[in-house]
């Protein structure tokens, strides 16, 4: 692991900066470029490689996406010549307005076809960029990462099972630690010089990954360089869900963070089966047994079914307290979905971005070598799931007994649904523009 | 253990009983230009259901202006052999698409020639051919054990490692 301060926070403007310039160029593209999605780079970027990259990466290093967020960049040079004066209000300091962004997100993709649209595509940042500006300019601390990012509350959960963590190096130093700058940060002279963590989380009392946007400044602000990122066993922090963590209190009393990992969960089955045949065949068979014709109707149906209903249906009588365990599941659904995507149009880039034409089979890994990777990452969710249910738990046999069925149940429907045809959004051109 | 391993064996050998995921389209016609249009196909030949997708471009085109037929034959033999017609635009922010499909019995090359009519007076406007390999769809049983070996392999490195985490906990 990268130790060194300097480093660290090299590669943290590095990534911030290449996606603040990547972010640019996508929404100039996006605004006006070609307005046909396979033949747009802003499309391709985001609903392909982005999504990819992201889960790939949460997996195999960590939430690097937090780290190197753009908007945040900007907000944190704006507020050189603004400080937000406000607390993001108490009633309001929880899950659930993230909860409704993200279904909010999820079903305006399904409803505009954002992945068919460069221009909405491009809105889309923008509206993050000012979203994200508003907030954190009106607020103090990181308001909009906490309580109402989308992305960063899907890359909160995801981070649980990604093999990096910041924390300290010695827990006896922050003991005799009295100062508590990793929280408060530096001031001098009234000023704040340095950040402390902006999501609450204190050191010493923090539980891996959920709520750390792995901004790095409680390295920058610790006087005693205790702190470091370091390597840790991919879900060990589903073991604590017991305990009580910093900036969070006790998980499993925390209905909003609950309901955030179901609708986590089950919105990668959403999200994966919006885009099948099976969808299609849904939609008719509602239109004619219940007149529903309108799209916004038939998703309200559908959200309705996978965020409710089969949740109602396959959870609800269980103990809440194994409800953490869906985590590894929920997150390989998302990853074997996203990744089939990115690695079978991998390359699809290439011709838009250097007007070259490249054979059709360069332009990512073949399906039959992409179709095995995706049914690896369901069975490795599945069975992190299911070893997390009767390795950790103090819970009654029975009520391990429903949770793997539960799991099994959700394995099996998720390989049901990476295996029907999807459509292929605004992917593959092999055109020179 | 044993139960640990009968389970993942039983699993295993269900995943060989769902059916591969049908793989992306990849287009075999690319900026066909004829008249004031481009044409560009997408194709997804596996055999018994093969698909093609037609995007036609222009800015004077309307949803009824066009027709397509798709034809098929083994490279190197004459004489179509499959044929199937695209009426039906399919419309999504102002393109247009057309489907149609082929039951290709065979593996193997197989050349395709793309005609494009005038719906309105069934003139061929320009016809388009491209060389495709129709293929199965998804992996053999063999390829499918080797690119899941590894996750196995991970899966049981981690599944050691957790449990032996908890029980340092629970000391």
């Amino acid at each position: 692991m990268i130790q060194s301060k300097t480093a660290l926070f090299f590669l943290k403007t590095f990534l911030q900066i290449i996606l603040l310039l990547v972010s640019v160029f996508l929404i100039a593209e996006g605004l006006w470029g070609n307005p046909f999605a396979p033949k747009n780079l802003t499309t391709q970027f985001v609903w392909v490689h982005y999504r990819g990259l992201l889960v790939l990466i949460l997996l195999f290093v960590g939430n690097l996406f937090c780290m190197s967020c753009p908007f945040i960049f900007i907000r944190n040079a704006l507020r050189v010549f603004h400080t937000p004066k406000k607390i993001w209000p108490e009633k309001w300091q929880n899950k659930w307005m993230a909860i409704v962004l993200f279904a909010f997100v999820l079903f305006c993709y399904e409803y505009f076809h954002l992945w068919g649209s460069p221009l909405l595509t491009a809105w889309v940042i923008v509206a993050y960029f000012l979203l994200a500006i508003a907030v954190d300019l009106t607020f103090k601390k990181a308001s909009f990462c906490k309580y109402l990012c989308p992305i960063g509350q899907f890359n909160f959960l995801s981070s649980s099972i990604s093999p990096t963590t910041v924390k300290a190096k010695s827990l006896s130093v922050c003991e005799s630690c009295t100062t508590f700058e990793c929280l408060k940060g530096v001031e001098k002279d009234g000023n704040a010089i340095k950040r402390g963590c902006e999501t609450s989380l204190f050191i010493p009392k923090k539980k891996r990954n959920l709520d750390c946007t792995f901004c790095l400044d409680c390295i920058d602000a610790c006087p005693h360089d205790n702190i470091q990122v370091a390597l840790i066993t991919p879900g060990e922090e589903l073991l604590e869900s017991e305990a009580s963590r910093s900036g969070i209190g006790a998980l499993l009393k925390k209905k909003d963070w609950l309901f955030l990992i179901v609708v986590f969960t089950f919105g990668a089955l959403l999200n994966a089966f919006a885009m099948t045949s099976a969808a299609g065949d849904l939609f008719t068979l509602l239109a004619e047994i219940f007149g529903i014709t309108h799209p916004a109707l038939f998703l309200l149906v559908l959200f309705a079914l996978f965020l409710i209903a089969l949740p109602l249906l396959l959870i609800s009588k269980r103990s809440t307290a194994l409800i953490p365990t869906l985590l590894p599941m929920g997150f390989f659904i998302w990853t074997a979905h996203y990744s089939f995507h990115f690695l079978t149009g991998l390359f699809a880039f290439v011709p838009l971005l250097f007007k070259i034409q490249i054979p059709n089979s360069w332009m990512g890994l073949p399906t039959h070598m992409v179709t095995p990777i995706q049914y690896g990452f369901l069975l490795l969710g599945f069975l992190g799931s299911l070893s997390l249910v009767w390795v950790k738990s103090n819970e009654e046999k029975s009520a391990r007994l429903k949770w793997s069925a539960t799991h099994v149940i959700l394995f099996f429907l998720s390989l049901w649904i990476m295996s029907l045809p999807m459509e292929m959004r605004g992917t593959f051109v092999g055109i020179a523009p | 253990m044993k139960t640990l391993l009968s389970f993942i064996i039983f699993l295993l050998s269900s995943l060989f009983c769902v059916s591969a995921h049908e793989g992306p389209p990849f287009p075999i016609i690319v900026d066909h230009a004829f008249a004031d249009f481009k044409l560009s196909v997408w194709a997804d030949p596996d055999t018994e259901n093969g698909t093609f997708t037609f995007y036609p471009e222009g800015k004077a085109l309307k949803k009824d202006d066009l027709f397509f037929e798709i034809k098929a034959h083994p490279k190197d033999q004459e004489g179509p052999i499959l044929k199937s017609t695209s009426l039906q635009a399919v419309e999504d922010k102002g393109r247009y698409s057309y489907n149609a499909t082929l039951p290709f019995p065979t593996n193997g090359l197989w050349d395709v020639v793309v005609v494009v009519k005038n719906k309105q007076n069934g003139d061929t406007l320009t016809t388009a051919t491209a060389t495709i390999e129709v293929t199965p769809p998804g992996p053999n049983k063999g390829e499918f054990v080797l690119y899941m070996l590894p996750f196995l392999v991970v899966a049981a490195i981690w599944l050691k490692v957790i449990i032996r985490k908890r029980r340092k906990k629970t000391l």
